[in-house]
């Protein structure tokens, strides 16, 4: 697994910057091209499914930031290299096996992750904050708010959301965590009553594919004690761009990049949601097939 | 693959509708849209206007004669005269409100106060939305694209909702009126149909009937049978009539944010008018598909009418938020416990013999604290809960990890040497109690009425009653101005303990 600190490092590598650090001048031209986008259009234009460019560091910032960090980066290539030769490959994982994939332990985990709610996109008033929290743990909280932005086309608001770094190679190569050994999703949390959704975001090479997602929602009872949730992978539901699909695929497990946490039921008010860490196990009790079954559908017509 | 075809259109459930839906029987209002999603709802096709077609009328397969026509309106009308008195027969609000407190009293048998005494007051029903000239209840709101005469038919809709709040109070009977009056007078050209609908769409949330599947029904039928149903795979695909499949599409979303499953009923209804494989009725199987998959899989589940009443909203929060099986849950009344009250309401509590047995074993010396108020949320409805706890147990907590650690290197776990060799049934005892976290013991906790400091002081002079211990013993007060200042914090303090975590050395009791 990679860890999540090495992507802190590396982000100045990738050729647009951090999802926060965007001028309003850029929101302003997002917003008025946001509508413009056909929902009969396959095309995206970037992974983020946005409908404007991301912004381009100049070449000279792209060339000092190489030439910086290139030792750096020839180590980690070296240490990858050898770890791939000396490295004992996982056969098989035995029943009740866990591997911590995120841990907020210090406060450089926290801080890797991005966080966004719907006021970044001026869609929505809502507020969020990912803070690492004297418990050792990591505290997503804000502030849901269910008013609507009079723009006059959005018609609901009330989103926040956290989003796992991606696991980075060396040289900034996007890479790629195999879940393929576990079948189970572990969380220990602690929250306010508030259901949640788990995001699962994979690596995938064409366009069409990049706004695939895979959700299953995560209920806290509120109160002062701790949870253990368990989620079996088959559970988790293809969305794409934020809509569930006709056509259900397992949890493309070999490709995962991201796991996300979204806060945004329709309750107003302060949220907030202690996590402690996500871990995968492998759970002979736990079916490994998909939950969902799929329909031939015997009639003419789209099948999406 | 890569050319399948995804569905980003609106048709498709949005991802979020997981939340609208509290998994148990039926309606919630717990509402979503992601962000991608909210992106796509944004995401309107520009509609042109739709002039109501006559042509379409006939170039339908069958005409219809004005004779038949009338049939159909009459069946439908009889129909829904059928609903609403089954309706007025089965749910009568004072009846169900009554099943709430018997099951309510029949549950919390440690209620101290008989819960049939419980007083219940009307929640407050949502203003009626104002349309004025800028705003409209028309999906588009570019004032550009909406027509003169589409502004007509809205208002005209507008102005009958208002007149019949006016003459006959908003309620579900009204409502059904008002649709009833609509297809009498527009049963031939059903001029303004979708005006109408979007209007009615609108007005749900003030008659009350916003999570009521009858109202549904009822709106969908302002639409004209058969009329619309397309023909050939062009037509489908096409979006026939595109204006009024959309504001279908808009309706089963609406249901869908407040959670309303439609039935098979509902499903006819839209066949009658759309045909069966029309883009709504296509949105209406993938709804009859998804939402019954996940009504139920809140593992904590939350009843599926909340009760008015603040003394039940805070005890079926403290029964989801308590793990001990064992808790008993309490409700006072400041008036009856206190000699002299600085205010009338009351103070949910919850507390286990175990943790009455931890408050018992508490050194003296050592403060307890009194912490929150917390935001715990049943659905929509935020409740604030306060927690008496102590520091941890960091002794116990150690012994407890000490002991994981020696399980784990045991390797003789599973071999019995001696067969008659008797297991101690203390060695089996779990060291730790749930309420023993690593960060605090929690000893008991409470949702006062109004979440003031005076109301938490009168609990804890409630917990002395059982706990006398208590009494005894220092405790400090740490109540947060308001939830909302920001000033959000976890609970408790798990440093001391994640310190020692990684060493061998157990601290003194």
């Amino acid at each position: 697994m990679a860890s999540s600190t090495s992507y802190c490092r590396l982000v100045a590598f990738r050729s647009c910057g951090p999802l926060l650090k965007r001028s309003p001048k850029d929101i302003g031209s997002f917003i008025s091209k946001r509508h413009e986008k056909s929902t009969a259009v396959f095309y995206e234009r970037n992974k983020k499914g946005l409908d404007r460019d991301l912004k381009k560091r100049p070449l000279r910032h792209a060339l000092k930031m190489s030439l910086q960090n290139f030792g750096p980066e020839l180590k980690l290539l070296y240490q990858e290299q050898k770890e791939a030769f000396t490295r004992f490959p996982v056969i098989s994982v035995d029943h009740g096996n866990y591997e911590l994939v995120y841990s907020f332990n210090d406060a450089d985990s926290v801080k890797s992750w991005a966080v966004t709610a719907d006021r970044d996109n001026e869609g929505g008033k809502s507020t969020a904050n990912f803070t690492f929290s004297k418990n050792r743990t990591g505290l997503f909280h804000g502030y849901l708010s269910k008013e609507v932005p009079k723009d006059g086309k959005t018609k609901y608001a009330g989103y926040a959301n956290i989003t796992s770094p991606k696991p980075m190679k060396s040289f900034g190569r996007e890479s790629q965590m195999d879940w393929s050994h576990f079948n189970c999703l572990l969380l220990r949390l602690r929250g306010d009553g508030r259901p949640y959704m788990i995001v699962i975001g994979c690596n995938f090479y064409y366009d069409i594919n990049w706004l695939n997602r895979w959700s299953y929602p995560v209920f806290t009872r509120g109160g002062p004690y701790w949870q253990h949730v368990k989620i079996p992978l088959g559970k988790f539901f293809t969305t794409h761009h934020g809509r569930i699909q006709d056509k259900q695929e397992f949890l493309p497990l070999k490709m995962i990049n991201s796991v996300g946490i979204t806060a945004a039921d329709s309750a107003e008010g302060p949220f907030s949601l202690e996590i402690d860490s996500i871990a995968l196990m492998n759970d002979i009790n736990v079916s490994n097939k998909h939950a969902y079954e799929m329909y031939e559908n015997k009639y003419y017509e789209v099948q999406c | 693959m890569l050319f399948r075809m995804y569905n980003m259109s609106k048709t498709s459930c949005t991802a979020g509708f997981w939340l609208r839906l509290l998994y148990e029987q039926g309606p919630s209002r717990i509402v979503l849209a992601s962000r991608l999603a909210l992106q796509l709802t944004s995401q309107q096709s520009g509609q042109r206007p739709v002039n109501y077609c006559h042509r379409r009328y006939f170039l339908t397969s069958e005409r219809l004669t004005s004779k038949k026509r009338y049939l159909y309106t009459s069946v439908a009308l009889q129909e829904k005269e059928q609903t609403k008195h089954q309706m007025k027969d089965d749910m009568p609000e004072e009846k169900s409100l009554l099943k709430n407190k018997d099951r309510f009293s029949g549950k919390a048998a440690a209620v101290e106060k008989p819960a049939s005494d419980l007083t219940t007051t009307e929640r407050l029903k949502p203003p009626r939305p104002v349309i004025d000239d800028k705003e409209s209840s028309l999906p588009n709101h570019d004032p550009g694209r909406i027509t003169e005469e589409q502004r007509r038919l809205e208002r005209k809709a507008d102005s009958m909702f208002q007149e019949l709040i006016e003459t006959r109070g908003a309620s579900k009977d009204t409502f059904m009126f008002a649709v009833k009056k609509f297809v009498d007078r527009e049963n031939v050209y059903w001029r303004g149909a979708v005006e109408f609908i979007y209007a009615g769409m609108k007005e749900m949330d003030h008659f009350g009937v916003h999570k009521d599947l009858d109202a549904y029904k009822a709106l969908i039928q302002a639409f004209p049978e058969e009329k619309m149903i397309p023909r050939n795979a062009w037509q489908v695909e096409f979006m026939h009539y595109p204006r009024h499949q959309q504001c279908g599409i808009d309706l089963l979303e609406q249901m869908e944010h407040n959670g309303v499953i439609p039935d098979d009923a509902f499903g006819v209804l839209l066949k009658n008018r759309f045909g069966r494989e029309a883009h709504v009725t296509r949105k209406f199987r993938r709804m009859l598909y998804w939402l019954p998959k996940f009504k139920n899989i809140n593992p904590y589940p939350i009843p599926m009418e909340l009760p008015l009443d603040p003394r039940e909203l805070a005890l079926i929060a403290l029964r989801r938020m308590s793990v001990d099986q064992e808790t008993h849950f309490k409700v006072f009344e400041t008036v009856e416990v206190e000699e002299e009250p600085e205010e009338d309401t009351f103070i949910a509590s919850a507390q286990s013999p175990t943790q009455q047995r931890l408050i018992n074993q508490h050194k003296t010396e050592e403060p307890l604290f009194v912490e929150g108020p917390y935001p715990v949320y049943l659905r929509d409805i935020r409740q604030n809960y306060f927690l008496l706890r102590a520091e941890p147990n960091i002794h116990a907590l150690m012994k407890k990890k000490q002991q994981e650690k020696a399980d784990e290197d045991d390797e003789n776990l599973f071999e019995w040497k001696n067969f008659f060799e008797e297991e101690q049934s203390s060695e089996l005892r779990p060291i730790l109690s749930v309420h023993e976290q690593d960060d605090s013991t929690i000893l008991a906790l409470s949702i006062t009425g109004t979440g003031t400091k005076s109301s938490v002081m009168s609990w804890v002079r409630c917990l002395e009653m059982t706990n006398p211990q208590l009494a005894r013993t220092p405790i400090l007060f740490k109540i947060l101005t308001s939830p909302d200042s920001g000033q959000l914090d976890v609970i408790g303090d798990s440093r001391p303990f994640k310190a020692l975590e990684n060493t061998s050395r157990i601290p003194d009791k």
